[in-house]
């Protein structure tokens, strides 16, 4: 496993690298990767750097493990793995793990009595003290013992008669656990609920589209019908600001999907970025980012946190590269743009209105005879989580160049559901590093195969990535160029993370069925 | 929707048709059992059984569409059925029946108590038939219409600003393309996305993407691509000897892809060209 081969192509790079005093944000622990993203802020960065550019090259794999979820269930590892007091704690589809994280060795596993649902995708669990919490395919908020895995209670949080189903993964914000839920099947509409982390009593639900008269945002639809069922599902983990209590919600497309002639209008606030109270569940503000789609572009992608100087002066900014292609810094406290701009060229939008929000070209919504549009639905980017590292000052995500044609299959004036798709394509991949001051692209590392993999950007200027061929790659941060890889078994489908256990600083990543544990272990 | 149309509607619903062409779903039993994958819904989802959903439709059209409209999305004067929680929640009358027994307006005048259980469980199969219609996989794309460009402007592309003809001929390579794909928009799909997966049919032959690998003060060696990442390069030369290399600064790779033209098209054509250029070729017989 000790690809040293690779070593010629190693840059020799000093690791005195410091982050600058501007970017003043507390960091994420290193002893530990108790949520989703490793903290509250998305970044997914770390500032360990046991690992680094110089030495990155001698790491090795320390264990192995293989799922082996219950009768009938799927494998398939999506979800990013915690990690609390040397034990890794992981879910699959109706599934929960807890590991030995020195070893790979199971201490527990817990099944889940399904009901059904959708499955494409269980996203990992959110903790809280001794509790840990996720999503079933059954529209369950699932609490377990950290301990001994035993169940503590369960709360349905959605109706699979309505073709809901939950794959998020929960996030622990003060004293409440915030859910997500998923679904684009039919035309409902999308939501986030707080459950007390203790009983799992509800909190408060906020919905991301108008539910009645007088709610905001429905000036953006033809009417309350339309917009109670407008979509706007919650499909990835929310971030969060300790400080003001604000929550960032990402959101899904409008419903019906493809066909749009029911609902003409932004149809806010689908596809947006939402701060919303984290006590009350009330919205502080919205940016849309992809007003009126009509292309399955949801939004949700994550919102970063990261603070860090414009113009020389410190800021609190919310970033997010889109599904559109678009890629949006922010003012966090105000919802006011600051940076709107292209991360891959795309072929859909008229440049940006007042509000700093791209204007879509009606030229390229779904047609009966096709529309070529890129990004394909698949999107510039999609679920998998982007990084940015203050080490660097620049926002990393793997992006995709991609063509489709979108077919309207239904026009009358009242389509449901879909009412059309996307078909054929062509794509290329690149991973982007992009300035958060300007937009501009600093370097892209163009990949020869597609790649849909999250990122980890680390304080050894290092990103660990999926990469074609089954890889996992970490790459320069400061220069893209590679540095190590490592072939699985299948592709990359988990986000890297890492941690330091007994002085040992960790990578691990998932691939299909299997977790791999990477270390320096040569002495 | 004018008088006229309603009528012809509820016509083409007695006549046992529908708005759009759905496809026949196979009989299958309702009940709990756990289904793998992507499958969407609860375990216990009712499976419509499509001869009970034909004498629903009969029955939706003589006592329900003119309110709740013919496809059962509602209409001005009854509400959106394929968004109710009374359908949603149904099994095979489960949650319609006591909604009918409590006294709901037919077209009929007469009593919704009367529904007998077994025209219940048909209208909640004809109402669950809808419901998957606008599910995502919907089979309303399978048959669509495209033709709607103009062959003379298609023509003028192909041999002008298009430069097909740097690489075609429709009395060589393209001879007869118009009948080589099942379908119009299979051919589109080609068209565009030579190496994609969307065309049923048979475009023109392509050769594969060819490597040229020079290691550092040797030979170049040649030959189909196999393999190609950051770390490694691999080819399958003319006698069918596979290559490999790992890649190192010194390593020269040169990657020639014969579709290079077909993926910088994207960025020029226009939509108006893609249906000009279909029509034209759906003549190439």
């Amino acid at each position: 496993m000790n690809r040293s081969r690779c070593s010629l192509l190693v840059v020799p790079v000093v690791i005195a690298l410091a982050i600058p005093a501007l970017f003043a944000q507390a960091p994420m622990p290193t002893d530990s990767w108790p949520t989703y993203n490793g903290d509250f802020s998305g970044r997914r960065f770390s500032p360990l750097a046991k690992i680094n550019a110089a030495n990155v090259h001698e790491l090795t794999l320390s264990w192995m493990w293989r799922v082996n979820a219950g009768e009938g269930a799927s494998s398939r590892l999506r979800s990013t793995p915690l990690m609390v007091d040397g034990v890794t704690y992981l879910s699959t589809e109706d599934n929960a793990f807890a590991l030995d994280a020195r070893t790979g060795r199971e201490v527990w596993h817990y099944v889940w009595p399904s009901s059904g649902g959708r499955h494409n995708g269980n996203k990992g669990m959110g903790l809280f003290g001794n509790f840990l919490y996720f999503e079933t395919g059954d529209c369950h908020l699932v609490s377990l013992n950290k301990e001994d895995g035993k169940l503590r209670w369960s709360k349905s949080i959605c109706d699979l008669d309505q073709f809901y189903f939950a794959s998020v993964a929960p996030v622990v914000v003060g004293n409440h656990v915030i859910a997500g839920v998923s679904g684009d099947d039919t035309d409902v509409a999308g939501y986030i609920e707080a459950h007390d982390p203790e009983t799992g009593e509800l909190q408060w639900r906020f919905y991301t589209v108008p539910q009645k008269k007088g709610d905001p945002g429905m000036e953006s639809w033809p009417n309350a019908d339309m917009a109670s069922h407008g979509g706007g599902m919650t499909w990835v983990p929310i971030t969060y600001d300790p400080e003001t209590k604000i929550i960032y919600v990402t959101t899904g497309n409008p419903q019906p999907v493809i066909a749009y002639a029911n609902r003409k209008g932004d149809d806010l606030y689908t596809c947006s970025m939402i701060a919303v109270n984290a006590d009350t569940g009330k919205m502080a503000w919205a940016f849309q980012t992809s007003p009126h789609d009509t292309h399955d572009w949801d939004s949700t992608q994550p919102a970063v946190l990261f603070d860090a100087p414009i113009d020389g002066r410190p800021r609190k900014l919310v970033a997010q590269a889109a599904r559109n292609g678009h890629f949006f810094v922010l003012d966090r406290i105000t919802g006011k743009p600051i940076v709107k701009t292209e991360f891959v060229k795309t072929n859909w939008s008229l440049g940006y209105d007042a509000k700093g929000q791209p204007i879509p070209n009606p030229e390229k919504f779904p047609s009966l005879a096709g529309s070529l549009v890129s990004p394909n639905q698949g999107g510039a980017t999609n679920w998998y989580p982007s990084s940015f590292s203050p080490l660097t000052g620049l926002f990393y995500v793997n992006a995709n160049r991609a063509f489709s044609v979108y077919y309207l299959y239904d026009a009358t004036d009242n389509p449901q559901g879909w009412g059309g798709n996307d078909r054929g394509g062509w794509s290329e991949s690149m991973l982007e590093a992009i300035d958060y001051k300007t937009g501009k692209i600093k370097w892209s590392h163009k990949w020869e195969a597609g790649t849909n993999s999250g990122l980890l950007t680390t304080a050894g200027n290092l990103i660990f990535t999926g990469a074609p061929g089954n890889a996992i790659a970490a790459l320069n941060s400061t220069t893209g160029d590679p540095l190590w890889h490592a072939r699985l078994a299948t592709g990359v489908s988990t986000p890297p993370v890492t941690w330091e256990l007994d002085g040992t600083q960790y990578m691990m990543v998932g691939g299909g069925d299997t977790l791999y544990a990477f270390a320096l272990l040569a002495k | 929707m004018n008088r006229f149309e309603r009528y012809a509607l509820i016509a083409a619903l007695l006549a046992g048709g529908s708005v759009f062409a759905l496809a026949q779903r196979p009989a299958a039993a309702t009940g709990a059992q756990r289904t793998s994958g992507d499958s969407i819904g609860p375990y216990n989802k009712q499976i419509v059984d499509p001869a009970a959903a034909d004498r629903g439709r009969h029955l939706y059209a003589i006592e329900c569409v003119e309110c709740h409209g013919p496809t059962a999305r509602g209409s001005d004067t009854g509400p959106n059925l394929i968004r109710s929680n009374v359908v949603l929640h149904d099994r095979v009358g489960s949650e319609l029946g006591p909604f009918m027994k409590k006294g709901h307006p037919m077209q009929s005048k007469t009593s919704s108590a009367s529904l007998t259980n077994e025209q219940i469980a048909d209208l909640s199969h004809f109402l669950k038939q809808r419901v998957d219609d606008a599910l995502k996989r919907q089979p309303m794309g399978d048959h669509i219409n495209i033709i709607t460009g103009d062959p003379a402007a298609g023509k003028a592309y192909f041999e002008g600003a298009g430069k097909c003809v740097s690489c075609h001929s429709v009395t060589g390579n393209l001879a007869g393309i118009g009948g080589r794909f099942a379908e119009p928009v299979d051919l589109q799909q080609a068209m565009l996305f030579p190496t994609g997966r969307g065309g049923r049919g048979r475009g023109a032959s392509t050769a594969p993407v060819k490597l040229t690998v020079t290691p550092s003060g040797g030979q170049a060696v040649t030959g189909d691509l196999v393999f190609l990442d950051d770390f490694d390069a691999q080819l399958r030369d003319s006698a069918g000897k596979l290559h490999t290399w790992t890649r190192t600064p010194n390593l020269k790779v040169e990657k020639t892809d014969p579709l290079a033209g077909h993926h910088e098209l994207l960025d020029r054509i226009t939509d108006k060209n893609i249906h000009d250029l279909v029509v034209y070729l759906e003549t190439v017989k």
